[in-house]
């Protein structure tokens, strides 16, 4: 593509002009401020467009007219087009061989593939860049050459560009919005909840263990409840049998606290048949006396013999004792007589003192008592008195002569005389005394007592005495009277009980306590008349003999047999028949006692009998029933709780097991890797897929490089005016290798030098592009630093790029108008 | 005498490659395993065996699923009931360091650590000794089967092992083949191969494989194998299927030029007409007789053409994942340059660059499998070139789509 024309409506300080050009090199020249910059904005803003309001300096308004911009003649492959854009107009571009319109895009395709900023790069260079030139980097360079469309590497890069765009929207490394990373961030959160869920094992296999440690304990307090249950029947049991225990421990304690030897069965038979005996005898014998007492004649013997045939026994016995009593009685006698003696005695002696009589009353005992001892004292006290006195004496006396004669002969002056008076006073006190004291005194304690007990006062120490001998045989007297009484009460005492024996017989011998001996009088009657009685009625009746006889008979009969009895007993070691009985009797209980002992202990089996051989008494046992039924509650209550426990375990348990949401989160959590894997696989191959791509074009233009550098190496020796042959790539930067061989960094060459290595690297740059880059170049005078020399080999340089590019100049050189070969020269003014 | 063999239950793994599911298949997936299991002891019991033989890998001690444990609980006390002996033995993902805690009905017997016998004498009195062991740590590197007992005095004699063909060193009970049949057991149940595979036919030395499959790698149908004895005293071992869910992969029928709506259309009718029973989840392949356009390339590779197929899937099966077959040919785009632009693939398409990109992504497990494991370098470099070639058509506008 080439500029044919340039047509400004305005732009700048352009209004209504044009320019026309032809192929290959153009020169502009013009001097300061005649708007060589203008038109090359102009041409820019022609072909990329102009810029916006905004930019408003690059815009070069024009100031004197409203239309704003023109329009290009461009010629593309031989066909000539026109470009227009005019204000606010849609650009338009015209074929102009057959004026047809064609599509803007056209002139995108032409300038394809570059944009406005990569054909400055690439087709402009001015001065300005020149001298910002400090150094040149492969890499720079690399970049130059792909972006300017090295291998048509533009399709390329817009893909890996693409590639990155959307491996962005799916990742970015610390990013949170593009798709994988939100996905992450979900996955995440719901490892997080997983996590959580999974917590849940160890408390399912606590749950469990505990439901096994619950089901054994349930178990073993099963067995325990069961336990109990037994026990608590067997003791309800042995309750039951209590009662049989108790009478049977009863018989047994029983029988064990008889110590009576073992009677012997033929003891017993002997006893039972004497009994036996004894009975039918006193039956025969009651009889028999029955018959007597029915025999007398005159109904008074009858009912004399009768109640003494009743009574017979007794009779006998008392009888027999009678002599007993009648001694008795003889003695009670005496002792009355020995009373009323006493009493006469007693009697005499008041008579004789009626006035002592009065000290023997029990108060005035004591005075006598006193009095007593006071008399018999007097002589000794008397002498103790006097020892008394005279000891008394002895110090009174002592200290009033002592102080007399102190007084007397010591020169104490005042103090002497009142010495003299006490001596005197002692003196004379010790005098009055010795004189007036003792038998007053005497006299005067004897008085008191005296009165005391009951004597005159004014009586002598021997009258007293005599007077208290008096009291004293009085009271002896006194003494024996009531000791003879005494002793006769308690004769007649004895009498009377024995009289008592006769109560029974009150009807036919009334007794009386008050008359003793004539009580005894009676009895003694009595047996006599009923002796003569019944002599009487033996003699009058053969019967009644014969059955006297027969009585007698009996009587002694039984006499014998309670002889017999009575030996037996003795043999068997008891005291008489009755100690017998007893023991029989006793001995018929232990063996009825054994006999139901052993029913009962058929009835209480050994187990239960030993069992409750361990109880003292029913409260024990009842104890022992009471704790067992509280260890039940116990146990019961524990089982409850249990049962409580389990079903809140397996409550939990069942709660666990049922919760699917541990395997819906893992299946979530699976299918979510399967989308992250997904997705990361698509973001790495993109990734892949740019780095490739620009790895590739690397390479390439790599590759290319060395053409370049050769060509620009040409172009560069040229310029240097064939001082420097060579530009070789060491590592990353560039050197300049001289003909002679050596070797400048870039930044060590001149500035000029410098220059023009960058103006043969472009140069070869565009060659090398070739057919990709059929675009004009504008060249705003880039050579002020060049000398004369290198000035003329660069527009040598110039020309021959502009046989395949048009080249538009600018400049202000004056020799660029004449000097530069084969060039079309425009003037501005 | 009959028996069941079965192992890998692998009752708490999830589904792996799955994605974009409907709650109801979600929920009949998360049940499936556990189905499985239900199914095994039904099985069990209608077929009467005399034992169970679980050999190992019933559970992943990792994940520690209450649900899973329950539920082998609850299988296990429901053989018990119908009074079906178990013997069962632990594997390298449900190791069990101390089996004391486990508190097993009264018919299950666990193999502690040490290879032992146990001998069950079934109703007809038949006497069978087992012997096996269980994993008491992940690995267990020694070759184990010369610590098993010479054949015993009884009617069979079966031996159970968790492991791999390997040499002493390996991590998984390593054993050969030749070491088994040297014992002259009746039969070996063994496990860990999730592939049902048979490596000796007479006497039986059997892998069950497990009761469900869980990843596309897993195809085909999945159960527990019923062995009866024969008239002869052999074994014969018939397969029982136990799941439902299987993995299937399915190429499509198609030839020519495919563009999206119609390709998803046409998948969507051939798989309703050839699945017509139970549940299958297919892996689809494009074959190379298909060509795509390269928005459809695209689609496909994007994903969304996946989710297209998965919003027609029918009663009887799901879309995993589509996938092209991979054509050997270069691409021509690069024309002269081809061997610079293989070189630039080689230097950029590497495990360590995938790596370095990746940087943070490899912190998560599964990715870090997902991205260097699974995908070797070839297979990277191809799917970049698949890639390279439909974005550069998208780019450049060179294909003719009609979208």
């Amino acid at each position: 593509m080439w500029i044919k024309r340039v047509e400004i409506a305005g732009f700048g300080k352009f209004q209504q002009q044009q320019f026309d050009f032809g192929d290959g090199l153009q020169v502009v020249y013009g001097l300061n401020e005649s708007g060589k910059s203008t038109l090359r904005a102009f041409i820019l803003g022609m072909l990329f467009d102009f810029p916006s309001r905004r930019h408003q300096l690059e815009r070069y308004e024009p100031q004197a007219t409203s239309q704003y911009g023109g329009s290009l003649d461009l010629v593309v492959d031989e066909t000539p087009y026109r470009l227009t854009r005019l204000s606010e107009q849609p650009a338009t571009l015209i074929n102009l061989t057959n004026q047809a319109s064609q599509p803007l895009s056209l002139l995108d395709k032409w300038l394809a593939p570059y944009d406005r900023s990569q054909y400055l790069q690439l087709f402009t260079f001015n001065q300005a860049e020149l001298t910002a030139l400090k150094t040149l980097r492969a890499s720079d360079l690399n970049m130059q050459l792909q972006q300017a469309g090295l291998v048509g590497s533009a399709p390329w890069r817009d893909t890996a560009t693409a590639l990155r765009k959307n491996a962005d929207e799916l990742y970015k490394p610390r990013g949170r919005k593009p798709e994988l990373n939100q996905a992450l961030q979900r996955y995440h959160a719901l490892s997080e909840q997983v996590k959580t869920a999974k917590q849940r094992y160890p408390e399912y296999v606590s749950l469990q263990d505990r439901l096994q440690g619950l089901q054994a304990e349930q178990a073993r307090q099963q067995r325990e409840e069961e336990r109990l249950n037994t026990e608590q029947q067997r003791l309800a049991n042995l309750r039951n049998q209590w009662p049989l225990y108790q009478q049977l421990q009863q018989l047994q304690s029983g029988s064990a606290d008889d110590h009576t030897d073992q009677l012997s069965e033929a003891t017993i038979q002997q006893y039972q048949t004497l009994t036996t005996k004894q009975t039918e005898l006193q039956h025969a014998l009651a009889s028999a006396r029955e018959q007597l007492s029915q025999q007398p004649v005159d109904p008074q013997s009858q009912g004399l013999i009768g109640f003494y045939v009743q009574h017979q026994d007794q009779f006998e016995q008392l009888e027999q004792q009678l002599p007993t009593l009648q001694q008795a009685l003889g003695k009670h006698q005496t002792l009355t007589q020995q009373v009323t003696e006493a009493k006469a005695d007693y009697q005499a002696q008041s008579n004789a003192h009626p006035e002592l009589l009065s000290c023997l009353s029990p108060h005035k005992r004591d005075a006598i008592v006193d009095l007593k001892q006071a008399l018999t004292n007097v002589p000794t006290s008397r002498g103790q008195q006097q020892s008394a006195n005279e000891h008394h004496v002895d110090w009174r006396l002592v200290a009033g002569g002592v102080g007399l004669v102190a007084g007397l002969f010591l020169p104490l002056g005042a103090f002497k005389w009142l010495l003299i008076l006490a001596g005197c006073g002692l003196l004379g006190w010790f005098g009055w005394e010795e004189l007036s004291g003792t038998a007053t005194t005497a006299e005067n304690e004897f008085q008191e007592q005296l009165v005391a007990a009951g004597l005159a006062p004014n009586l002598t120490a021997s009258e007293a005495l005599q007077q208290l001998e008096l009291v004293a045989a009085l009271q002896r007297a006194q003494n024996t009277v009531t000791s003879a009484e005494q002793q006769a009460a308690a004769q007649a005492m004895v009498v009377w009980q024995q009289l008592q024996a006769y109560q029974f017989a009150a009807g036919w011998i009334p007794v009386d306590e008050q008359h003793l001996t004539t009580s005894v009088t009676r009895v003694a009657q009595f047996y006599e008349q009923v002796r003569q009685n019944m002599q009487q009625q033996t003699m009058t009746g053969p019967d009644f003999a014969f059955t006297q006889r027969q009585v007698q008979q009996l009587t002694q009969q039984v006499h014998e047999l309670t002889e017999q009895l009575q030996q037996l007993a003795a043999a068997n070691g008891l005291a008489d028949a009755d100690g017998l009985a007893r023991a029989i009797e006793t001995y018929a209980a232990q063996v009825a006692n054994t006999a139901s002992a052993q029913q009962l202990q058929q009835q209480l089996s050994s187990t239960d009998l030993a069992a409750l051989q361990a109880y003292a008494t029913l409260a024990d046992l009842q104890a022992a029933i009471t704790t067992g039924r509280n260890q039940q509650a116990v146990v019961q209550q524990a089982l409850t709780d249990q049962t409580a426990d389990l079903v809140t375990t397996q409550a939990q348990l069942k709660q666990l097991t049922e919760d699917g949401r541990y395997a819906i989160l893992r299946q979530q959590q699976a299918n979510m890797q399967t989308e992250i894997t997904v997705l990361a696989r698509q973001w790495m191959t993109r990734q892949l897929g740019a780095n490739w791509i620009d790895q590739a074009l690397q390479l390439l233009t790599q590759q290319q490089l060395p053409q370049v550098l050769a060509q620009a190496a040409v172009i560069f020796a040229q310029l240097t005016g064939k001082r420097y042959n060579e530009i070789k790539l060491a590592d990353e930067e560039l050197l300049a290798i001289t003909t002679t061989g050596a070797r400048f960094n870039v930044a060590e060459l001149s500035t000029a030098t410098k220059e023009q290595l960058y103006l043969a690297l472009r140069l070869a740059l565009i060659n090398h592009l070739g057919d990709q880059a059929r675009l004009p170049l504008m060249i705003d005078d880039g050579f002020v630093n060049f000398d004369e020399h290198r000035r003329q080999a660069a527009w040598q340089e110039l020309a021959e790029v502009a046989q395949q590019h048009q080249v538009i100049y600018f400049t202000n050189e004056t020799a660029a108008l004449t000097q530069l070969p084969t060039a079309t020269v425009q003037q501005l003014t | 005498m009959k028996f069941l063999h079965a192992a890998d239950l692998h009752l708490d793994t999830p589904f792996q490659g799955l994605s974009g599911l409907t709650p109801a298949l979600q929920e009949r997936l998360i049940t499936a395993p556990l189905m499985a299991l239900t199914r095994l002891v039904k099985l069990a019991i209608a077929e009467h065996v005399d034992f169970v033989l679980l050999v190992g890998d019933l559970f992943d001690q990792q994940s520690q699923s209450v649900q899973a444990q329950a539920a082998l609980m609850s299988a296990l006390e429901q053989l018990n009931e119908a009074q079906i002996p178990v013997i069962l033995s632990f594997g390298n993902h449900d190791f069990q360091p101390d089996l004391t805690n486990w508190h097993l009905p009264a018919n299950v017997h666990a193999f502690g650590p040490q290879v032992t016998t146990v001998t069950v004498t079934t109703a007809d009195q038949t006497r069978v000794a087992i012997s096996g062991f269980s994993y008491a740590k992940r690995w267990v590197t020694d070759d184990l089967v010369a610590t098993y007992p010479a054949k015993a005095q009884a009617d069979y004699h079966i031996g159970t092992l968790h492991g791999q063909t390997g040499v002493a060193g390996d991590h998984y009970a390593p054993f050969s083949l030749s070491e088994l049949l040297a014992k002259h057991y009746d039969y070996w149940a063994l496990g860990h191969i999730h592939q049902r595979q048979v490596l000796n036919e007479q006497p039986p030395v059997i892998y069950s494989g497990n009761i469900q499959g869980r990843h596309r790698g897993e195809t085909g149908p999945k159960g527990c194998l019923i062995v009866t004895s024969q008239a002869d005293h052999t074994l014969q071992p018939v397969f029982h299927d136990l799941t439902s869910i299987t993995w299937t992969d399915w190429t499509a029928d198609l030839t020519g030029h495919w563009e999206r709506q119609s390709l998803v259309q046409q998948l969507a009718d051939q798989l309703t007409a050839s699945m017509t029973t139970g549940y299958q989840l297919v892996t689809v392949s494009l074959p190379a007789t298909v060509e795509l356009g390269t928005s459809t390339e695209l689609a496909l590779t994007q994903g969304a053409l996946l989710t297209q197929l998965q919003e027609l899937a029918g009663e009887h099966w799901w879309p995993v994942a589509i996938e092209q077959v991979v054509t050997t040919d270069s691409v021509p785009l690069f024309g002269l340059n081809a061997t610079t632009w293989q070189h630039a693939g080689q230097t950029v398409v590497t495990d360590a660059a995938v790596a370095e990109l990746a940087g943070h992504l490899l912190d998560e497990d599964f990715l870090n499998t997902a991205l260097l494991d699974d995908v070797s370098t070839t297979v990277w470099q191809q799917q970049v070139m698949q890639l390279l070639t439909d974005q550069y058509h998208l780019t450049t506008g060179v294909d003719d789509d009609v979208d």
